[in-house]
């Protein structure tokens, strides 16, 4: 009976050809978009899930309050982690991990000609396998991080430093300041993208107090915040709050201060979430409800097609009903036929998506292991999303074609009961709400990505490049500076500590007079550094020698109004930790951040150009910007600069980056967002494009006979065209009318995360209707014209 | 007796008034008898038919179906009935268009969970008796009209019925087709198998053992 069933399916399908193919690309087009969705989502939402212990591991941070702000410790002294376990029986075990935030250079053999740069290393504890899950392809779990200069590689590094020799035993020289030699003491694999913690190299946590740049990171024995990320394992989750109160004990115990901070664990597979969403707008909650969204319009899509078809299949109701089919077996079949048409449409999908999988995470940018796609969970998300579909899209068309009487079907081919107009009316609104809705929100997007993008941010981003410049330049660091501003095309450098948008520190700030603190951005630059941003002055220094050498400090126009300064502050003395500044001018604000914060408290510590290249290049990771004229050809300036750069650091490979790019990058979320959205936009076109078609070829098989009628009594092609098209066009206007205002609800929302953001675009309005009033009248009239010029003769044949 | 109709009528109320299509239906039928309905367009004959054949109701008087009340039943006992007892024959053949001939004569078997080897083994019977066997695969719209009737009385007897319920059988055909069909119906009446057939036609009402005469709904002669 089934494969009877499945047979017609089959050969209704062929019958159909045109209708069954647009059925076919619609459906799996969205079935392809909801699986590549369902595809990042699941990879996000899955981090850090693969540790057997996933649920049981938390991270642990500190909270104080500073003046009106909280300050959030993420990283914590080294003792922490003893301590909490030593003092709370609930914790069965703790963690520390220590990032390197610069690069590190390797080198394989002190004659190996080859320096590598390493810029994800990290220090562990020896406990890094029994704490996490991660798989180690070679040595001892137990031992391989135990002992200090003993350093586990990833499957890929020690490739890249050995070939397929076994590295265990093997050495490798570290070059920091000093010299170090490891011992390769395991082979850990390649950390899963869907971890949080990952690194190319692993040194054990007990190298560290050995080694000359890292010992005074252990040197507080306090309770407190320091460099450490602390992970803890606890035995019972229910405990978490008594191992919070123990911790907030713990810092009370070593803090002389009246305000105490307080600790709180939050959990480890969280980690990954809360860092890309830190207050900002959560990208993906979106994501899955535009899955959907597509996923209603392919299968409303499917279904409005299917039932459109219902008038012929009436009759083989009748004729089944009348050899004695139940309304059961019916809808068990009408139930397969669905069942083999989405999984025709989902093995379709599933290919699409496999065509079109690189170029979306390109889009998106980020990596998918292949063995995610094999993993259990995501291959359950799937077959949820199959069984979905199946059911939604069997429902309708089952219920609506075994209800058929059979008599009335013999009477009149078309009855009208052939599945009700309204539904279809319904979808048909649907679809086109989805689409205008898309449209508008893709059209707001990308105008406020633009509009940040060119905005006017009150420095000057463009012919600015930064070079990093790594304490491995040292002494060279005046030459090298030298060197680059002898070069004909560069018009200035300048030194500071950070890259532009690439952070900066945070100093609490009082008034003379006042205990009240605030937190204000610093910025350590040299003299010519807001010359070469092209940042303005508000008021200037009365003199050139502004320097904080001299305790003088600028500011910024909202550091004024926040801290409540004279309209004129120049004079007035305020204060950056324990010292007291005397602030020499004001520069206008510009945006030294994303433009979805507001502009902020700023002060520059300036120091005279000899004392930066001194005290600031060389001795502290900083950064060298420079300036170049238009007309400069830029190929040729960057292998220059390198070529001076490698002259004097041989050790830390050249890197760059234009401002304008680093200032672009700031965006990348919202970028891959509106490329989507671009993406969902135009398949929610075609998808309501060929919904409306269905419903109207649906409409005009109808309405045959009243067409036929119509002529004979002589009305004209265009009249009837007319006829048909108006009743579509209605819906549209409808659709327009539904989804402006949750358009506007949902762009005007999404706008208010940015502080600086632009007017709600009417335009988008214009541009979302047009799209669907044209693209709808394109389908309606194309069929309607076809029945206005039928033969009334034929329509009009009884029987 | 394989029916019996008392005092039957069926009233419908189309815009807020009542139309009789059929009134004091008095008619017993016995097995092995071959019936022609007869009367004008709109005189009641396939309404008549539908009701007897349980696709629509009386909505007044007695329906007596193999001894069995039939206006007292509930959808599904009268809907089982039918499926065992009666085989329906229409004008527009009404055969599924993406099944085969043998698929569309095999399908009311599918619907009674008749085993594969012998639905096997009934619809090959019935191919040789119509001598279709060689149109077996062929899909109806490959047939012409007469083939497809040919078709669809052989579904119709493919279960066993006690009852044929022909609507205008040959209204579609030329009168050759007419002619052949006609004497396949009364060769089948001669093995036994109860036909009642609604036609226009004076030539084919007369191959019938009884002729009733329907005008506005009711019988007006037999």
């Amino acid at each position: 009976m089934v494969r009877n069933y499945i047979k017609i399916a089959f050969r209704n399908f062929w019958r159909n050809k045109l209708n069954s193919f647009i059925n076919l690309v619609g459906l799996s087009l969205g079935l392809a978009a909801c699986i590549l969705i369902t595809m990042y989502v699941s990879h996000e939402k899955s981090y850090d899930q693969f540790h057997t212990d996933s649920n049981r591991i938390f991270n642990i941070a500190g909270k104080f309050k500073m003046g009106d702000s909280d300050i959030r410790m993420i990283r914590l002294s080294s003792v922490v982690s003893k301590r909490l376990k030593e003092r709370d029986p609930n914790v069965e075990d703790a963690f520390r991990y220590y990032k390197y935030n610069d690069p590190i250079s390797v080198k394989t053999s002190k004659s190996s000609p080859e320096t590598f740069s390493e810029d994800n290393t990290a220090a562990v504890d020896a406990n890094f396998f029994s704490f996490f899950s991660f798989d180690l392809l070679r040595g001892d779990a137990s031992k391989v991080l135990e002992n200090p200069f003993s350093v586990v590689l990833t499957n890929e590094t020690a490739e890249k430093y050995f070939g397929t020799v076994n590295p265990i035993g093997k050495q490798i020289i570290v070059k920091q300041d000093s010299i170090y030699n490891f011992t390769v003491t395991g082979v850990v694999k390649q950390f899963p993208t869907n971890s949080s913690i990952k690194a190319d190299i692993l040194i054990s946590m007990s190298s560290l107090p050995l080694m000359k740049e890292t010992e005074a990171l252990f040197e507080s024995k306090l309770f407190q915040g320091g460099s450490f990320a602390t992970y803890l394992k606890l035995k019972d989750i229910n405990k978490l709050v008594s191992v919070e109160d123990s911790a907030t004990e713990l810092g009370k115990l070593d803090s002389d201060d009246s305000e105490t901070s307080t600790y709180s664990l939050a959990p480890f597979t969280n980690t990954h979430s809360d860092q890309i969403n830190t207050g900002r707008f959560n990208y993906l909650n979106v994501f899955p409800i535009v899955a959907l969204l597509i996923l209603i319009l392919a299968l409303t899509n499917y279904i409005s097609l299917t039932t459109a078809r219902a008038g012929t299949r009436a009759k083989e109701v009748g004729v089944r009903k009348i050899s004695g089919a139940n309304r059961k077996s019916l809808a068990l079949q009408f139930y397969i036929e669905s069942g083999v048409f989405v999984c025709i449409s989902f093995l379709l999908g599933l290919f699409i998506t496999a065509i079109f999988k690189d170029h979306f995470l390109a889009l998106l940018n980020i990596e998918i292991d292949s063995s995610f796609f094999f993993n259990w969970s995501f291959i359950t998300v799937l077959i949820g999303l199959l069984v979905f579909a199946v059911i939604t899209s069997g429902v309708y068309p089952a219920m609506v074609l075994s209800r058929f009487n059979p008599i009335k079907n013999f009477r009149n081919k078309l009855g009208k009961n052939t599945g009700s107009v309204t539904v279809r009316k319904v979808t048909t609104t649907l679809q086109f709400t989805i689409a205008v809705l898309l449209v508008v929100c893709g059209v707001v997007m990308a105008t406020q990505l633009d509009f940040m993008r060119n905005k006017d941010t009150g420095l000057q981003k463009s012919n600015i490049i930064m070079i990093p410049v790594e304490t491995t330049i040292n002494t060279n660091a005046t030459a090298f500076r030298n060197e680059i501003e002898k070069l004909p095309e560069v018009t200035q450098t300048s030194v500071a500590t950070n890259t532009m948008y690439g952070g900066y520190n945070i100093y609490f700030s009082t008034k003379e007079n006042s205990d009240e603190s605030y937190s204000v951005a610093t910025f350590n630059v040299d003299e010519h550094f807001i010359e070469t941003l092209g940042v303005s002055w508000y008021l200037q220094p009365k003199e050139r020698t502004a320097f904080s050498e001299n305790k003088k400090i600028i500011i910024n126009q909202k550091t004024i109004s926040d801290l409540g300064l004279k309209p004129d502050p120049r004079g007035e003395q305020i204060s950056f930790g324990s010292l007291f500044f005397e602030i020499a001018g004001v520069v206008k604000d510009f945006n030294y951040t994303s433009l979805e914060s507001p502009i902020k408290p700023l002060a520059f510590f300036v120091s005279s150009e000899a004392s930066a290249n001194k005290e600031m290049m060389g001795n502290f990771s900083s950064c060298l910007y420079v300036k170049y004229a238009d007309e400069a050809e830029l190929s040729t300036l960057m292998n220059k600069i390198e070529m001076v750069y490698t002259d004097f650091d041989e050790t830390t490979p050249f890197s760059y980056q234009f401002m304008d790019d680093a200032f672009d990058k700031l965006y990348k979320a919202e970028e891959r967002m509106s490329s989507m959205f671009y993406i969902f936009m135009v398949l929610a076109l075609v998808i309501a494009g060929l919904g409306l078609l269905g419903l109207v070829t649906f409409a005009s098989e109808q309405r045959v006979k009243e067409i036929g009628i119509r002529k004979v009594l002589g009305a004209s092609i265009s009249e009837i065209v007319l006829l048909l098209s108006t009743d579509f066009m209605k819906l549209v206007f409808l659709a327009i009318i539904i989804a402006l205002p949750i358009a506007w609800y949902l762009a005007d929302n999404w706008l208010n995360y940015f502080a600086y953001r632009i007017d709600m675009p009417w335009w988008s309005f214009v541009i979302a209707s047009l799209v669907a009033i044209i693209l709808s009248m394109t389908t309606v009239s194309y069929r309607a014209v076809k029945a206005a010029i039928a033969n009334p003769v034929n329509s009009l044949k009884t029987e | 007796m394989i029916l019996q109709l008392n005092n039957a009528a069926r009233v419908i109320s189309s815009g807020g008034k009542k139309i009789a299509l059929l009134e004091n239906i008095d008619l017993n039928v016995n097995e092995g008898e071959f019936i022609s309905l007869m009367g004008p367009s709109g005189s009641g004959k396939s309404t008549l038919l539908n009701c007897i054949g349980m696709l629509d109701n009386f909505t007044d008087g007695g329906y007596t179906f193999l001894d069995e009340q039939v206006h007292t039943m509930k959808e599904k006992q009268r809907s089982k009935l039918y499926k065992e007892y009666i085989g329906f024959v229409f004008q527009a053949y009404h055969l599924i268009d993406e099944l085969t001939v043998y698929e569309n004569i095999e399908t009311p078997l599918l619907y009674k969970n008749v085993k594969s080897s012998e639905r096997k083994a009934l619809v090959a019977d019935m191919l040789d008796r119509f001598n279709i066997v060689g149109k077996k695969d062929l899909f109806p719209s490959q047939l012409s009209g007469g083939q497809q009737q040919l078709v669809g009385i052989a579904r119709a007897l493919i279960t066993k019925p006690k009852l044929i319920l022909a609507d205008e059988p040959t209204g579609n055909l030329n009168s050759k087709q007419s002619t052949e069909i006609m004497e396949l119906f009364s060769e089948l009446n001669k093995e036994g198998v109860t036909i009642i057939q609604a036609t226009h036609s004076e030539s084919n009402a007369s191959y019938g053992s009884r002729i009733i005469n329907l005008l506005d709904g009711s019988i007006v002669s037999e």
